[in-house]
């Protein structure tokens, strides 16, 4: 019950401020069709650089909550989801806008959210205190082969191909070891004087989310927007009905939470399989994809209770569970903080007020996404060419403001522009940020189980002897599996 | 428009790896460049893997970029690299602003746009100089005032 002792440290006039503004922002952000929550966490990442640790990690938690949220809002008026987590929620939230039934929509959205998000969020404050204990047994060949499972397990969820998605963390490993070698303090790969300082982690994030989408949005054609009226609903009413489907409620939070706490599986696999899984449950099967509530009442549990376990193994292990958890690592790292458990010991009271703060954006995701959506649609309708325009200006005084350096700049548009070119040709971003992020955690790691080794039998043995080095091993390969198997299956079809 | 094929996947894979084969093996110290060494390895390996499977499909889905559509924002962003430091930011991002509205604007650009270009990126610029300059106290280059 530790967390109750810093839930105080939450209500203090600034952080609930932030949480506002986080959740206001990340709702608004979450409905303009185009802006992931990914790409938000990586645009705010900057911003919070000059905050304080906690007050930083408020912000990015809030709109990390909040935009995966407010997706479903363009997905439930445009049919188009703001963020991969609402795929689910736009097959029986567009069919209901069509009937005149937005609002009652969006009241199912925002209420199972709230209640799939503070289930979430409980395992995360009871499950992450375990696992951090467990970290501690962790000697550099486990943290190595756990760098590596970070890798491989987002490379087989997060790409259509896993040689292409293995092949993307590889190359976020290798511009990782660009710079000085930490260990025998060697330059390396440096053509440029660019590349001295190795590559920010935050000028890589915002290029590689930011820069892509502001390419997608400028080549694609302009999407016709055709939006249904929005009739009246009394949120009593719609309230009583949500907590009265226990079944999609439950399936919705146990499908998030299980997917959550999946080391890379993210928002959007939890929303599909709850849906999923409800569609088969249900005794009105018939009625899904024409506007069953039922459907979006699974999705949005799922996806919101998604947000807790994903921080799980993060905060524990530096494993993120989602691609939006894998950019938060970037709001850790900024302030010098490395996940593991240090965390709960030397930084415990930054780290527990994060937590609670997710809890009480719980409440705020509710109560202002419930009054917010009808102000959403102001923000959806925001012309592309602006949309773009604002995100590149933002990306580049965002990355500047960090180190106040030039390059860093350049690094960040040229990571962008390659990045673009790169997603057409198969590969995607999450992976190489990942590969970034972990590639100096695995090379550390490598290079110290190097020393020990030489005392001992070798390097090879000392990786991979151990039943701990083993299990890890163990889930590399199940990863890699699996994502091969996905690959088989996708042909077959 | 121009289409991208498969096979670009692969050679682009191969080149991209055997670029990074050939700069880890030609570092100086190997202690230092051990770990370089086993990723670009491991991704010729995958590229080699790349190529196999290439041959081996049937059904190949090519992608499409509009190269002349995005051309506008690359010379831009280019001009940037160039002068944006010497420009100042706001002097430069202003300009980003406008000519990536004017250019994108998918209808007929008429003088009552064009003004609504100006006075949405006078808008936006004020507050990201609210955000920056003022809020975060973030020093940007400057050209005379902004």
């Amino acid at each position: 019950m530790e967390f109750l002792y810093y839930f105080d440290n939450v209500f203090t006039f600034t952080n609930i401020l932030i949480l506002i503004l986080g959740t206001i922002g990340g709702l608004l952000m979450g409905a303009a069709p185009g802006l992931s929550p990914t790409m938000a966490v990586a645009l705010l990442i900057p911003f919070t650089f000059r905050m304080l640790p906690e007050q930083g990690l408020i912000m990015l938690g809030a709109v990390y909550t909040a935009t995966v949220a407010g997706g479903a809002i363009s997905g439930i008026l445009l049919k188009i989801p703001g963020a991969p987590a609402n795929i689910a929620t736009v097959m029986d939230g567009y069919p209901m806008a069509q009937q005149g039934r937005s609002a009652e929509a969006l009241h199912y959205c925002f209420i199972s959210s709230f209640i799939g998000g503070v289930i979430g969020i409980f395992i995360l404050i009871f499950f992450t205190p375990i696992l951090a204990d467990f970290a501690l047994k962790f000697g550099p060949s486990h943290m190595f082969w756990i760098a590596i499972f970070g890798v491989t397990v987002i490379s087989s969820l997060d790409s259509k191909s896993i040689i292409k998605g293995l092949f993307s963390g590889a190359i976020g490993l290798w511009l990782a070891t660009i710079g000085y070698d930490m260990i025998l303090g060697v330059e390396r790969f440096v053509f440029n004087p660019i590349f001295s300082g190795g590559i920010n982690i935050i000028a890589a994030l915002v290029g590689l989310f930011a820069i892509p989408q502001v390419l997608s949005m400028l080549e694609e054609k302009k999407v016709n927007i055709d939006q249904f009226a929005m009739n009246k609903v009394s949120l009593l009413q719609s309230l009583r009905y949500n907590l009265s489907r226990i079944k999609a409620l439950s399936i919705g939070s146990v499908c998030g939470v299980i997917i959550g706490l999946i080391p890379g599986a993210g928002g959007q696999i939890a929303g599909l399989v709850s849906y999923a899984q409800i569609k088969k449950s249900s005794a009105n099967k018939e009625n899904f994809g024409k506007g069953e509530p039922d459907g979006i009442i699974a999705a949005e549990s799922a996806n919101n209770a998604m947000v807790g376990p994903s921080l799980v193994p993060l905060l524990t292990l530096g494993v993120p569970g989602s691609p939006t958890a894998a950019v938060l690592i970037g709001g850790l790292l900024i302030h010098g903080m490395f996940p593991g458990p240090n965390l709960f010991t030397i930084y415990a009271e930054t780290t527990w007020t994060f937590i609670n703060s997710l809890l009480v954006a719980q409440v705020m995701m509710l109560v202002f996404g419930l009054y917010i959506s009808g102000l959403a649609k102001y923000v959806i309708k925001t012309p592309p060419h602006f949309m773009a325009a604002a995100i590149t200006i933002l990306a580049i005084f965002g990355t500047y403001s960090v180190q106040h350096n030039f390059y860093d700049v350049i690094v960040m548009l040229l990571l962008g522009c390659s990045m673009f070119f790169l997603s057409k040709f198969g590969f995607t971003a999450a992976p190489i940020v990942l590969g970034i992020i972990l590639g100096p955690i695995a090379e550390t790691n490598f290079n110290q189980a190097k020393i020990i080794a030489g005392t001992q039998n070798g390097i090879f043995d000392y990786l991979t002897s151990g039943p701990l080095n083993l299990t890890i091993i163990f889930l590399c390969v199940a990863s890699v599996g699996y994502g091969i198997y996905g690959d088989i299956k996708q042909k077959k079809k | 428009m121009i289409s991208v094929k498969n096979i670009f996947t692969v050679l682009v894979a191969l080149l991209l790896s055997g670029i990074l084969v050939t700069a880890s093996f030609s570092g100086g110290n190997s202690e230092a460049y051990l770990f370089p060494r086993i990723i670009s390895s491991i991704m010729m390996f995958l590229a080699i893997l790349l190529l196999i499977f290439h041959f081996n499909e049937k059904h190949h889905q090519d992608q499409k970029i509009n190269i002349a559509k995005l051309t506008p924002l690359f010379i831009l962003i280019v001009i940037f690299i160039l002068l944006g430091e010497n420009l100042g930011f706001y002097l430069s991002t202003s300009l980003i602003f406008l000519i990536i509205s004017f250019v994108y604007f998918p209808e007929k650009k008429t003088f009552k746009n064009i003004l609504l270009f100006i006075i949405v990126g006078f808008c936006f610029m004020c507050v990201i100089y609210f955000l920056f300059t003022f809020l975060l106290k973030v020093q940007v280059p400057r050209f005379f005032l902004f």
